[in-house]
């Protein structure tokens, strides 16, 4: 009865307190909206989306240089992912202090003849004087390979030029010859040199579904912060007295955290009829939310209730450990914006080492990502499972500790 | 005037040892330089933007290439496999991107396509779908190729061309193709204004980190605006005109945010991120700055704790999407010059970013003293 009475009591607590709560909740889910949009548009497979662009600068007077623009930006097959751009110095400098391109190349007026006669005037690659991110770091790497396919062509035509000459050969046509086979048949169609076989991503998640996941997974993390103003004791009183009628410290944890998960269980749900109902007019372009609706996200949210119930265990024990709004907010925000870091929520998990990937499927926010994961290809993974309820259970526990502890503290 | 300078020393030492006084506090500041060594020590050669299995079915020239693969320094990791099934299960199961499988006659058919001046494959790749980081590693295969196919290339192309005339010995191809190299670089790089390329011990990693880091500062800031708005509304700075609040406001803000700075440049320097020593000061410093008027404006804006705490997630979401710590990104971009973070870590490379930081701390000031004058006169409720 009394369990009964806490419980609607802390129910009716919160849910006075649910218009504040909703009030930060909101621009909350419309960042996090936002972060996810902007993540999936920068690593989703669409050309218009994610070509690199690279200016180029140089003499356009030149005819080997236009020609060989027009080469790599028409018949070459990085223009399936690189888009030259060809412009002046003033406009590159401009584009890439702007960030429109990720770097220029400046191409010195001789070069085409300089590299001709083996005595390199090198072109030079102009990277921003900016924080390096992921595309300046592989466009450098291709960079540095495109010198490569230029060194070796040089050297066939050096090392012909060598032979002919040492024996006492008539040139001809020949070094030009071979430049044009070297690139005709080599270098320019050098996509089908591989011969590709596509597994296909049915038995795994497509990037943005895997992005889609991530932040579903951030925003429970944040939710922790958006309840502060309900989870925060600032006046243990109430806890005082029922402790001293004889409702102990596990009743009250377990009546709390109820609530807690209660409301935030019950807005998830909310929020997933109205994402399927978005989904279903809205083509997000994402494999696995071709044919989704309400139901099926509703259906989603109640599988992976085990993370849910992981991810609130944490947060109030966190907000059991620390006294004070201040901490207790900034344990909050930290623990959400590093556990989203290294479960991978920003950047795909295969880009860390696998001991540390390791490590993270042991933390509720990796164990629960796996989870959730494994949810949207229709699987149930019980190890994966067994850890979420794990961990649930020792917060639980060390929260009633924390709770009696400091209880019995008082008492004395 | 000396007497001045004492008292506000004295009052910046009591601010400082306040906050000390704060487990959390102390906690945070300590686990920024611990995580820091922590990644630093995590980060091993196995972390990657892709990861490439590797396969060769015992042609030298595969044999040569995966060796060559696997000792190279790149933000592609590479793993060697003992079979083109394992490679290909690696590749299901998405614990690898995509395998490289080198055949056993990659030597006859470099020469076969050399001599028919045909294009036929000669590696199999194995990707589960298609992607641009995927297309660009390919050129990276192809780099490694390319050595071996323009070698062919040359030996048919002389051997056809001149068999009859000359004596066209393996040996003496090799011996000239070796010597009649080019003299000088194909292609140097540089960064923008002709500045030197400073090599770091990035790892790709690493590259948010300074953001996450500079967001801390941020973070710790905000925090002390907020202990000294709870305590200001239990009366401890009732002595004290209302409008001279703002003054031990400033000497928290500033206590925390230089403190939780230090923590944050030994990280730079734990990670191996850092640029000149006198650039990392400067751009710090000034950041430091940014940082108070920053927290200063919302802290005197919101006036009550509890209201700052919970827009707190809010404003650091945004910035964690606008300013360039995970993305660079334009969306939103007038949204950019509003947040101290974008300054500082473009000021990091960019000196003329110092001068904005500079305006930007003016006009943050500015606010808070025309607001400080407006909340001021309003009665303040106490709790």
């Amino acid at each position: 009865m009394k369990r009964k009475m806490y419980f609607a009591l802390q129910l009716k607590r919160v849910l006075l307190k649910f218009p504040s709560i909703l009030a930060v909740i909101i621009p909350t889910l419309v960042c996090t909206i936002l972060a996810a949009a902007m993540i999936l548009g920068n690593s989703r497979g669409n050309e218009s989306s994610t070509k690199v662009s690279v200016g180029v600068v140089g003499n356009t007077t030149d005819t080997f240089f236009n020609i060989g623009i027009d080469v790599i930006k028409n018949i070459d097959d990085s223009r399936y992912y690189i888009d030259i751009i060809s412009m002046s110095k003033q406009e590159a400098e401009e584009s890439l202090s702007n960030e429109e391109i990720i770097g220029y190349v400046e191409v010195p007026e001789n070069f085409i003849y300089s590299i001709a006669a083996m005595d390199n005037v090198p072109a030079v690659y102009y990277l921003p004087n900016k924080p390096e991110s992921l595309g300046t770091a592989l466009t450098k790497e291709v960079m540095d390979t495109v010198a490569v396919y230029i060194t070796e062509s040089q050297k066939v035509v050096a090392g012909l030029s060598d032979f002919i000459k040492s024996n006492g050969l008539k040139y001809g046509t020949s070094l030009d010859d071979i430049s044009i086979d070297l690139m005709t048949n080599a270098i320019l169609p050098r996509n089908n040199l591989y011969e590709t076989e596509f597994t296909g991503v049915s038995d795994n998640l497509s990037t943005g579904m895997y992005y889609i996941t991530g932040f579903l997974l951030f925003f429970m993390l944040l939710s922790g912060v958006t309840f502060s103003s309900v989870l925060i004791k600032k006046d243990r009183t109430m806890s005082k007295l029922l402790y001293s009628r004889g409702f102990g410290s596990i009743r009250q944890v377990i009546c709390e955290y109820t609530v807690y998960v209660l409301i935030l269980t019950v807005l998830f749900l909310i929020l997933s009829v109205i994402f399927g109902i978005v989904a279903g007019f809205v083509d997000m372009g994402i494999r696995e939310l071709k044919f989704v609706n309400a139901a099926d996200c509703v259906f989603f949210i109640l599988r992976i209730i085990p993370v849910i119930l992981s991810i609130c265990a944490m947060q109030f024990f966190m907000y059991e450990a620390v006294k004070g709004i201040v901490p207790a907010i900034l344990l909050q925000f930290l623990t959400a914006v590093i556990l989203g870091y290294l479960s991978g929520c920003f950047y795909p998990n295969y880009f860390f080492p696998e001991s540390v990937r390791n490590i993270i499927e042991l933390l509720p926010s990796g164990a629960g990502f796996t989870f959730m994961r494994r949810c949207v290809l229709s699987e149930f993974p019980i190890i994966t499972f067994a850890v979420l309820i794990v961990h649930t259970f020792i917060f639980l526990a060390a929260s009633v500790f924390i709770r009696r502890k400091r209880l019995a503290g008082d008492e004395r | 005037m000396k007497r001045k300078v004492r008292d506000i020393l004295i009052w910046l030492f009591m601010s400082c040892k306040r906050l000390l006084c704060k487990r959390t506090f102390v906690i945070m500041l300590a686990i920024i330089p611990v995580c820091a060594l922590l990644l630093k020590l995590s980060i091993t050669d196995d972390s990657g933007v892709l990861h490439i299995g590797l396969y060769s079915e015992g042609s030298d020239i595969g044999e040569e290439i995966v060796n060559d693969l696997l000792k190279r320094d790149s933000i592609v990791d590479f793993t060697n496999y003992t079979s083109e099934k394992e490679a290909r299960n690696a590749v299901m199961a998405d614990k690898i991107q995509g395998a490289w499988i080198f055949p056993a006659d990659l030597g006859e058919r470099i020469d076969t396509n050399a001599k028919n001046g045909s294009v036929k494959p000669l590696v199999k790749v194995i990707e589960r779908e298609e992607t641009i980081p995927l297309k660009l590693s390919h050129e990276l295969l192809y780099g490694c190729l390319h050595p071996y196919v323009a070698y062919s290339n040359y030996e048919h192309f002389t051997e056809e061309r001149y068999g009859d005339m000359a004596t066209v010995d393996k040996n003496t191809l090799r011996y000239h193709y070796e010597t009649a190299a080019p003299v000088g670089e194909v292609l140097v790089m540089k960064v923008i204004g002709n500045q030197e390329i400073i090599e770091t011990t990035d790892n790709f990693l690493t590259f948010p980190l300074r953001g996450i880091l500079s967001l801390l500062v941020m973070l710790c800031a905000l925090a002390s605006v907020m202990y000294f708005l709870s305590d200001r509304a239990s009366g401890k700075f009732d002595r004290l005109p209302a409008s001279k609040h703002i003054l031990p406001e400033v000497g928290s803000c500033l206590c925390a945010s230089l403190m939780s700075a230090f923590a944050v440049l030994v990280s730079v320097y734990i990670i191996g991120v850092q640029r000149s020593v006198l650039s990392e000061l400067a751009a710090m410093f000034l950041y430091v700055i940014c940082v108070c008027g920053f927290c200063l404006v919302f802290g005197t804006f919101f006036g009550k704790a509890e209201r700052l705490g919970t827009f707190i997630p809010f404003i650091m979401i945004i910035m964690i999407v606008q300013c360039p710590v995970f993305l660079n990104t334009d969306a939103l971009r007038p949204l950019w010059f509003l947040f101290p973070p974008s300054y500082y870590l473009y000021a990091v490379y960019d000196k003329s970013y110092m001068g904005y930081m500079i305006i930007y701390s003016v006009i943050c000031f500015a606010l808070v003293f025309v607001l400080n004058i407006i909340t001021s006169r309003r009665p303040r409720a106490k709790s």
